[in-house]
């Protein structure tokens, strides 16, 4: 066996291991850091199989930016020894079968299946990349770059907007302190 | 890289999916739905990879799915994280069931 192949299946365990740690782990920091542990071996895929830019933006966005922003919101409403409740029996069994069916709904079909490899080597340098992501041609993506670039502003806005406290809320607060003190 | 079939992939990241499936259905608390949700978005990308790389490596298809599927998921956790603070100030509770005001 190629030394790659003996390395993606490595890699491909422990994602499954720390991906089952992260839906059953009881406490919240337990289950972010598994979180970040599948997060960054998901990037060693990528760079497996050498598509390195998009192993690089996996690191930058997803480690660095989605987890730290759930840690956040975990700091904000937790308490550092709070831990979940357990999910009831038939809860647990009905999500159980739900993601069981589907599996092996999935692996039956993928494995019946003929994939065809092409002998195509796909051009991953950078030059070409950025190339075809402002390119309006044929093969460009600027369109939905640009769409993208208008969603996440959105996006960004609007989660300050729906996060922010509003003075009255602030006012009422501030009111009810004073009277307890 | 040749010696893993691609159908290996496909079953890996089918596992990662369903397990982040079986995070949101069972899960009571909406920070832990939101861990799974990243699961799922996760091995999505995965298998676009998989397939840019050994079924149509004439074009980069997969890789510009996955790096807009990768600003989505940057865009729905921050907005979702924005609801999970707001609902925790109003609720002062982030559990699904716990928000039921406007429920019948």
């Amino acid at each position: 066996m190629e030394t790659s192949a003996l390395i993606f299946y490595i890699v491909a365990t422990l994602m499954l291991v720390f991906g089952v740690l992260t839906v059953t782990s009881r406490r919240f920091f337990r289950a972010a850091v598994y979180l970040l542990a599948v997060l960054l071996l998901t990037s060693g895929i990528y760079f497996i199989l050498e598509f390195n830019f998009i192993a690089i933006a996996q690191i930058m966005i997803y480690v660095g930016g989605i987890v730290v922003l759930i840690l956040f919101s975990i700091l904000l409403t937790q308490t550092a020894d709070n831990k979940v409740d357990q999910p009831g029996i038939w809860k647990m069994m009905g999500a159980f079968l739900t993601a069981g069916s589907g599996f092996i709904l999935t692996t039956t079909l993928v494995l019946n299946h003929l994939f065809t490899h092409s002998t195509q080597v796909v051009n991953l340098h950078i030059d070409n990349i950025g190339k075809m992501l402002l390119n309006t041609g044929n093969d460009g993506y600027i369109l939905p770059f640009e769409l993208v670039t208008i969603l996440l502003l959105a996006a960004m806005i609007g989660s300050i907007i729906v996060a922010f406290k509003s003075k009255k809320e602030e006012q009422e607060q501030s009111i009810s302190e004073t009277t307890e003190n | 890289m040749e010696s893993v079939p691609v159908s290996h992939i496909l079953i890996f990241s089918s596992a990662l999916f369903f397990i982040g499936v079986y995070g949101f259905l069972s899960r009571q608390h909406l920070i832990m739905m939101l861990m799974s949700m990243e699961l799922m978005l996760n091995s999505v990308n995965i298998n676009f990879i998989a397939f840019n790389k050994y079924i149509f490596p004439g074009a980069l298809d997969g890789l510009f799915f996955t790096l807009f599927i990768i600003t989505i998921a940057a865009a729905e956790a921050a907005v979702a994280i924005a609801i999970i603070l707001n609902l925790y100030r109003n609720f002062k509770s982030v559990k699904p069931e716990d928000v039921s005001t406007l429920k019948y």
